[in-house]
C-alpha cells in the first residue's frame, strides 16, 4: 500500500485521527449508526411479509410439504375460515407420527375487503373472481382496511362513500414437514380425513348463498420436497437494506464532510509546509484526506458491523425481530452474512466521499495561500438566489411527477428532484449568507462578526443548509401516508421518521455548531483577551451558532412546508411539527453557543 | 546549481488597487554563495524568497533554478523541482506535528518515491549531522525551537537539494541558537550549496558572502562580505 500511497501521508492521516481522537471518533461513529442501521435492516433475510423469502426457506429445507387450500367467496359472515382447520390438521398430522410441523403460510384474515361497484372504470376486470364468471362483476380490494361486515358504508380513496357487498376471504394453510421425509403420510388418506372435517365444520352453518356467492373449496396438496439449496436472500432484505443504508449514509457523509471541512481549514499550514518543503503534489493532499476518510469510514464500518450485529442479536434475544410485522418467528438467523458487507463497505465510501470536498480544495490550494494558512474569500455568484429558486422549483416539480410515478421512471424522477431541491438549497443558502451581510452594517458588533464568519465559512455553512434542509425533509416525510415507493408503502406509516428527524436535527444541530464553535474558538478568545466581557462572547458565541442555524433553515423550512403540503396531510399535524422544528432549531444552537461560551471563559482566563 | 532571477516583478491586485511587491529585480545565486536578503517589514524580502523557492509565481520575468524556468512549469513539475532541488525552511511551525523528527526530513525523500527504508536512514544520516542528541523519532512537540529548527535545516538538505532558501530563520530563537543556525547555513554554502536568508538581523547578514537589501520592492543596495569566516562571530 505503501507503494501506492507514500509513507508520510499513510502516518499524517493515521495521527491525525489518534490525536484529534474527539473530532474523528465522532466521525467515525456517525458512520457507525449509518452502517448499523443499514445491517440491522439487512440482518432478518427472512421477512413475515416477504412471502417468497419465507416460504423459500422453508421449502428449500423441506423433504416433505403439505397444503391445504381453502378458497372461495361467500356474501355473509358464516364463511368457514381456514384458521378453523389448523388445529385439527395438526392433530391429523401429529396421528402419522411425523417429527416437526410448521404452519409457513395461512391467508384468510378479514383484511381483504370486496368493495362491488358495477360501473366505476376501477372496478372492472380487477378480480380473478370476476373474470368470465361473473358478469359485470368488479371489485376494488383495498388491504388492511377490515374488518368490515356487509352493508358497512366505507369511504374508498377515489371512489368515495362505498357499501361493502362482499367479503372475500380466501384460505390457504400450508405445513411442512421436516426436515425428514414421512413415507408414512399419505395423500389420500389425508385426503378423506380433511374432507371429514370440512364437512364437520360445514355441519350447522348455512352454507354460502346469494347472486354472487361462489361455493367454497378446497384442496390437500403432499409434496415431497429434495432441494438442498442454500437459503435465498431475500430481495426485500436487500431493497430495505439498501434504502435504510443509503439514505443513513448519504445523511451521515453530509456531516462528515462538514467535520473534514473545518479539519482543513486548520491544517493549511501543515499542508503549505508539506508542498514547500516537502515538496508535496496536489495529488499527495488529495491523498491524505482520502486516506484520512478510509480510515475513518474503515472504524465506522466494522465498529457500525459489529453494532449492527450486536443488535440484530440481542434484539432476538429479546424476542423482537426486525421487519418482522406480521409476528412469525425467525427461523433461523446467523451471525454473520456476506450481504453484511455492503452496508459496511457503503460506510467506507461514504466516508471516503465526505472526505472528497476536503480533498478537492487541498488538492487546489496555493502554496502561498496554505502557508499563510488563508483562503481566499470568493465572492458568491450574483445569481444564487435566482438559481436556488429555480432549482427548487424544478426539484418539486418533478418531484410532483414522481410522486404518481412508479418503478424505474419513478426512481429516476425522484433522483432528478432530489438533485434538484439540494441544488437549491444549497444556492439558497449561499445567497441568504450573503445576503444577511448586506443587511448588518448597523447591527452590534458581536452580529457582524458572526454574519462574517459564517459567510467566510461558507463550505461550511452551505453544508449545514443542506444537512439540515434534508433532516427537515426527512422529517416532512413522515406526514407521507401514501407513496408508491415501495419501502415507503411498506413501512412509512409505521416508521416515526419525524422523531428520527427531530433526533438527527437535534444531533446535525449539536455538531455544526461545535464545529462553528471550534473554527471560531480563536476569535472568541482573542475577542476576550482584548478585553470584552464575558457577556459579549457569549453574545457572539450564541450569534455564531444562531446565524449558522437560521442560515441554513432559511431554504430548510419552506423545503419542508412543501413537502407538507405536497403530503396532504391534516394542517395542523404539519403546524404542529414546524413549530416544534422551528423551536428546536431556536433553541439548541442558542444552548449550545451558551456553554461553548462558559467553556471559552475558561481559555481566555488563562490567556 | 545556480539561480538566477531576471527583471522579476510580482504584482499583488487588491480591492485598494495594485502593489508591486517586487519590482523588476535581477539576481544571481552561486553555487557555493550564501546571500543574506535584508530591509524593513514589507519590502519584499519574502515574497522574493517565495518567488525563487516556486512557492508563487512571478507576474513577469524568470526565475532559472538549474535548468528549470520556475514559472513556465505546472504546479506538478513545480512540486518536482521544489522536492529534488530547493530546500525551504520558515522562521517558525517548520514541521508537520503528526510526523516524527526523522519522518519531518524523510519526507521529500518519500513522496519522491524512494522506499521507506533507505529514505529514513538519509535522513538520520542528515539529522545527525545537524544535531547532536537523537531526536530522530521525537515528535516537533517534544523539540525546543532551536531542535526543531535543526531538523528543519536537515529537511532542507536532505538528498541532493543545492539550492537552501531560509525565510528568518533564527527570528524565533535565542541569539546563541541563532548563531548555531546560521554557522549550519554558512557551512552548507561552504560545501557548494546556493543559499539566500531573509533576515532582519546585521549580524545574522554578515555571514552572508553578499547582502542585498530592499526597499518598497526593489534592491536599493549590495554589499560583499569584507570579514573572512574565521572573524565571523561565534
Amino acid at each position: 500500500m505503501t507503494g501506492w500511497i507514500p509513507g508520510p501521508i499513510w502516518k499524517m492521516a493515521r495521527r491525525d485521527i489518534t490525536r484529534n481522537r474527539r473530532r474523528w471518533f465522532a466521525s467515525a461513529g456517525l458512520i457507525a449508526v449509518a452502517v448499523a442501521a443499514g445491517v440491522y435492516a439487512t440482518s432478518s433475510t427472512i421477512l413475515a411479509d416477504d412471502e417468497s423469502a419465507y416460504l423459500d426457506y422453508w421449502y428449500l429445507n423441506a423433504r416433505t410439504v403439505l397444503s391445504v387450500s381453502l378458497y372461495g367467496e361467500s356474501t355473509n359472515d358464516g364463511v368457514v375460515s381456514v384458521d378453523d382447520f389448523e388445529g385439527d390438521i395438526s392433530q391429523i398430522v401429529d396421528r402419522y407420527g411425523v417429527p416437526s410441523m410448521r404452519v409457513v403460510e395461512r391467508y384468510g384474515s378479514e383484511d381483504f375487503v370486496t368493495f362491488v361497484d358495477f360501473a366505476h372504470p376501477l372496478a372492472e376486470g380487477h378480480s380473478p373472481l370476476s373474470r368470465g364468471r361473473l358478469p359485470g362483476f368488479g371489485e376494488v380490494m383495498v388491504p388492511g382496511w377490515g374488518p368490515y361486515s356487509i352493508g358497512d358504508t366505507v369511504d374508498v380513496p377515489g371512489l368515495g362513500d362505498r357499501e361493502v357487498v362482499g367479503v372475500y376471504r380466501d384460505g390457504l394453510w400450508r405445513g411442512v414437514i421436516s426436515p425428514e421425509p414421512a413415507p408414512d403420510l399419505r395423500k389420500d388418506v389425508l385426503l378423506a380425513e380433511v374432507r371429514l372435517m370440512y364437512a364437520r365444520e360445514l355441519d350447522g352453518q348455512s352454507a354460502p348463498t346469494g347472486p354472487n356467492s361462489i361455493p367454497l373449496g378446497w384442496s390437500v396438496e403432499l409434496a415431497p420436497l429434495d432441494r438442498d439449496s442454500p437459503v435465498a436472500f431475500s430481495p426485500y432484505a436487500g431493497i430495505r437494506g439498501a434504502g435504510v443504508t443509503g439514505l443513513a449514509a448519504a445523511f451521515v457523509a453530509l456531516m462528515v464532510s462538514a467535520v473534514f471541512v473545518v479539519r482543513l481549514r486548520s491544517q493549511l499550514r501543515e499542508l503549505g509546509l508539506m508542498a514547500a518543503a516537502g515538496g508535496g503534489e496536489p495529488r499527495h493532499m488529495l491523498l491524505l484526506y482520502l486516506v484520512m476518510g478510509g480510515l475513518v469510514g474503515g472504524v465506522g464500518a466494522v465498529c457500525g458491523g459489529i453494532l449492527g450485529i450486536g443488535l440484530f442479536q440481542v434484539s432476538m434475544g429479546l424476542g423482537i425481530y426486525p421487519w418482522n410485522y406480521f409476528g412469525v418467528s425467525n427461523p433461523d438467523h446467523a451471525w454473520f452474512r456476506l450481504e453484511y458487507l455492503a452496508p459496511m463497505l457503503t460506510g467506507i465510501v461514504a466516508a471516503i466521499a465526505a472526505s472528497a470536498i476536503a480533498a478537492w480544495q487541498a488538492s487546489r490550494l496555493s502554496v502561498l495561500d496554505a502557508l499563510n494558512s488563508f483562503i481566499p474569500s470568493r465572492k458568491p455568484w450574483r445569481f444564487s438566489g435566482a438559481a436556488g429558486i429555480s432549482f427548487l422549483l424544478v426539484g418539486f416539480i418533478f418531484a410532483s411527477t414522481a410522486w404518481n410515478a412508479t418503478g424505474r421512471l419513478g426512481l429516476a424522477l425522484g433522483a432528478v428532484a432530489a438533485i434538484g431541491i439540494l441544488l437549491g438549497i444549497g444556492s439558497l443558502g449561499v445567497a441568504g449568507i450573503s445576503a444577511l451581510e448586506r443587511t448588518i452594517p448597523n447591527l452590534p458588533l458581536w452580529i457582524r462578526m458572526a454574519v462574517r464568519d459564517a459567510n467566510r465559512h461558507r463550505a461550511r455553512s452551505g453544508l449545514a443548509a443542506v444537512t439540515i434542509s434534508v433532516v427537515l425533509v426527512a422529517a416532512g416525510l413522515s406526514s407521507i401516508q401514501y407513496v408508491e415507493w415501495l419501502p415507503v408503502l411498506l413501512y412509512g406509516p409505521g416508521l416515526p421518521l419525524w422523531l428520527m428527524g427531530l433526533v438527527a436535527l437535534i444531533g446535525t444541530v449539536g455538531l455544526f455548531v461545535y464545529l462553528a464553535m471550534s473554527e471560531v474558538e480563536r476569535t472568541v478568545t482573542l475577542v476576550g483577551a482584548v478585553g470584552a466581557v464575558p457577556r459579549s462572547r457569549k453574545l457572539y458565541s450564541g450569534a455564531t451558532a444562531l446565524v449558522l442555524i437560521v442560515t441554513a433553515a432559511i431554504p430548510g423550512i419552506p423545503a419542508f412546508g412543501l413537502l407538507v403540503l405536497f403530503s396532504g396531510n391534516p394542517a395542523a399535524r404539519s403546524l404542529v411539527a414546524i413549530a416544534g422544528l422551528g423551536a428546536v432549531t431556536l433553541v439548541v444552537p442558542v444552548l449550545v453557543g451558551l456553554t461553548s461560551s462558559t467553556q471559552t471563559r475558561r481559555r481566555v482566563a488563562r490567556v | 546549481m545556480r539561480l538566477q532571477l531576471r527583471n522579476v516583478n510580482r504584482v499583488f491586485r487588491t480591492k485598494a488597487g495594485s502593489v508591486d511587491a517586487v519590482h523588476d529585480v535581477s539576481l544571481n545565486v552561486e553555487p557555493g554563495e550564501m546571500v543574506a536578503i535584508t530591509g524593513r517589514s514589507g519590502c519584499g524580502k519574502t515574497t522574493l524568497l517565495n518567488l525563487m523557492g516556486g512557492i508563487d509565481r512571478p507576474s513577469s520575468g524568470s526565475i532559472l533554478v538549474g535548468g528549470w524556468t520556475l514559472g513556465e512549469l505546472s504546479v506538478r513539475d513545480l512540486a518536482r523541482v521544489r522536492r529534488n532541488s530547493i530546500g525551504y525552511v520558515f522562521q517558525d511551525f517548520n514541521l508537520i506535528p503528526t510526523l516524527t523528527a526523522a519522518e519531518n526530513v524523510a519526507m521529500p525523500l518519500e513522496l519522491g518515491g524512494m522506499k521507506p527504508r533507505p529514505a529514513a536512514e538519509q535522513a538520520r544520516e542528515a539529522l545527525a549531522g545537524v544535531i547532536e542528541r537523537d531526536v530522530a523519532d521525537a515528535f516537533p512537540d517534544e523539540l525546543s525551537g532551536g531542535q526543531q529548527q535543526r531538523v528543519a535545516i536537515a529537511r532542507a538538505l536532505v538528498g541532493e537539494r543545492s539550492v537552501l532558501l531560509a525565510d528568518e530563520p533564527t527570528g524565533a530563537l535565542d541569539e546563541l541558537t541563532a548563531e548555531v543556525i546560521m554557522r549550519m547555513l554558512f557551512e552548507r554554502a561552504q560545501r557548494g550549496a546556493a543559499v539566500v536568508v531573509v533576515t532582519h538581523d546585521p549580524g545574522q547578514a554578515a555571514w552572508a558572502d553578499r547582502v542585498v537589501r530592499m526597499s518598497d520592492g526593489v534592491i536599493v543596495e549590495t554589499t560583499e562580505r569584507s570579514a573572512t569566516p574565521t572573524e565571523l562571530p561565534v
